[in-house]
């Protein structure tokens, strides 16, 4: 009888062994971490935050219901908006899309083709593209510039 | 430098597959219309404005407006279109079989759609007030 087949998760030799893979309805969820990669950093980076700018989106638009309700629920919640706490969070908000937006565009390029080989600078790039602009938007959030 | 190559996690062969690549090049053109649509909203909606806030009366006369109408409807349609897509992938990569899969693009389907129609009353119900 011959030996069986490698498979993807069979480790190769001097490789440390793979972790047991998860079973059940969340197996998926172990390849979303697996590896310290950048790859895999970059990836999760994206999963997380989008997952984030969607709990948002319907935070947004449940907050904006009170428009419907007239001018005065509306001054209500500009109060609250205006509070420097409130901005400190909400300026999360702009560091979250600025990375899913800039590391979005790098995951278009690098899954048609482009710049394959150089996805780890793409990579930091992206984030540090992303932390310029998000103390550019918060100075300009809290009237320095 | 195949282990490099490696390293590129996503959209991996598998996730395509699973996904879909018409999914993919769909997520990825909505992206793209995103980062101008979005960054038009942030733009419009508070760097230009005074105190980066409107008032209500700022609200609704700037959505009277039938071009900005048209823009934030598309911007909606558009960030939607995304969102479920992305959340579709992310709930497909969990591993589920088959109708798991099924039931996964149906679900995503409704709340899409469900959003959508939320939003568009939302915007039909300010712009009117103006």
């Amino acid at each position: 009888m011959s030996a069986a087949a490698p498979t993807r998760r069979t480790p190769r030799p001097g490789q440390r062994p793979l972790r047991r893979p998860v079973r059940g309805p969340l197996r998926g969820t172990g390849g979303w971490a697996r590896g310290r990669h950048l790859g895999s950093v970059a990836f999760l980076t994206n999963r997380v935050t989008g997952l984030l700018l969607i709990g948002y989106l319907y935070l947004h638009l449940g907050v904006l219901y009170l428009l419907t309700e007239g001018s005065g629920s509306w001054a209500s919640v500009l109060h609250l908006f205006k509070n420097h706490a409130f901005m400190a969070l909400e300026s999360l908000l702009i560091l979250f899309i600025l990375v899913h937006g800039l590391n979005g565009l790098r995951l278009a390029l690098v899954g048609t083709g482009v710049g394959v080989r150089h996805h780890r600078a793409w990579f930091t790039t992206a984030v540090s593209v992303s932390a310029v602009l998000y103390v550019v938007v918060v100075l300009a959030m809290f009237g320095v510039i | 430098m195949i282990a490099d190559l490696e390293e590129v996690r996503q959209p991996s062969p598998a996730q395509r597959g699973r996904g879909g690549t018409t999914a993919w090049i769909l997520q990825v053109v909505s992206g793209a219309l995103l980062v101008i649509l979005l960054g038009v909203h942030i733009v419009t909606q508070h760097f230009v404005v005074k105190g980066g806030l409107r008032d209500y009366a700022h609200v609704v006369s700037y959505l009277s407006n039938p071009v900005v109408l048209a823009v934030e409807s598309l911007f909606v349609v558009v960030l939607i279109w995304h969102a479920m897509l992305g959340l579709r992938a992310v709930l497909l990569d969990f591993g589920f079989g088959r109708r798991g899969q099924a039931w996964i693009t149906y679900g995503v389907t409704v709340l899409g759609a469900l959003t959508a129609a939320y939003s568009f009353w939302l915007i039909a119900t300010i712009a009117a007030k103006g």
